[in-house]
């Protein structure tokens, strides 16, 4: 057997054609593909069509407009709230009881007043 | 035969006769692709689809049976190369537990009767073919698709299509001769 004999050969084991589909067979076909064709597409849609298009027109840039406002809002650095000097003087319901360690640099600041 | 506007417009009558002609074609080239009847019925309907939803694109240019094919092939493509992804055995291991069948079967009358056996393992060594690979020689040998059809098909030149049809038996032939080295030791 030469070459092209022998790959006739193979060809003819690997390459079998498979039956042919019957008559009936190919009209079930068309009919799923047909239907398949024909199937309403499902789309969601508003109850009312101008609701659609106010949804459509503002519902998205408002949302973003909003999430924008958020995240610059939470990404401003907010200054740490320092107490007054008086209020945490006067915490705890006792004037003059400094809270605050006195800083011994401050010599205004430096004193301890007594309890009354 | 050619094809009438209506047809190219997409009217459902005219698509459901080109349907039932191109009906049994399409189907030998998925069912000899995929190795797998149910298969190869869903995706011959993927692909009517898929040629449906682009009648608009189809400009004449071939012929729509070549067209056709080309969306067929394309998909079937997509499908191969996707089981070659999930392939678990390598084709060392197929000759290996499955030299002496192979040797059989190739030296038996190529029309005898094939058993389920038989045909899982031929559908293994197509199987371990490169995808374009099988596809080019299916679309020869089975669907009977000349040089210029096969050029319209793969959108690619005629000596394209001969170098591709060469390197694809040289394939074949060589795992065919790694079998039969198997066989003989």
């Amino acid at each position: 057997m030469d070459q092209e004999q022998r790959w006739e050969w193979i060809v003819k084991i690997f390459f079998r054609k498979p039956a042919k589909p019957s008559r009936a067979q190919t009209e079930l076909f068309v009919q799923a593909v047909m239907g398949r064709i024909q199937a309403p597409i499902t789309t969601l849609s508003a109850p009312i069509p101008c609701a659609a298009r106010m949804v459509e027109r503002w519902l998205i840039p408002a949302l973003g407009a909003g999430a924008a406002a958020f995240f610059l809002h939470i990404a401003q650095p907010h200054p740490e709230w320092v107490a007054p000097l008086d209020d945490l003087v006067l915490m705890e319901g006792r004037t003059g009881e400094l809270i605050l360690p006195p800083d011994p640099g401050d010599h205004l600041l430096a004193f301890v007043m007594e309890e009354r | 035969m050619i094809m009438t506007q209506d047809e190219l417009g997409g009217e459902r009558d005219s698509f459901a006769q080109l349907v039932r002609r191109h009906h049994a074609n399409i189907l030998w080239l998925c069912a000899s692709l995929l190795g797998d009847r149910t298969l190869a019925d869903d995706a011959a309907q993927e692909i009517f689809l898929k040629a449906y939803q682009s009648l608009g694109s189809f400009k004449g240019s071939s012929s729509f049976s070549s067209w056709l094919y080309r969306i067929a092939s394309n998909h079937c493509l997509d499908l191969l190369r996707r089981k070659t992804r999930e392939k678990t055995q390598s084709l060392d291991a197929l000759l290996e537990n499955n030299s002496l069948a192979l040797e059989r079967l190739i030296q038996a009358a190529p029309d005898a009767a094939l058993s389920t056996e038989n045909a899982d393992l031929l559908e293994r060594v197509l199987s371990s073919l490169a995808p374009e690979y099988r596809l080019i020689l299916t679309l020869r040998e089975i669907s009977g698709l000349n040089y210029e059809e096969l050029a319209q098909t793969l959108d690619c030149s005629l000596d394209a299509v001969k170098g591709r049809l060469k390197r694809a038996r040289r394939q074949l032939e060589e795992i065919l001769r790694h079998l039969s080295k198997s066989g003989n030791v």
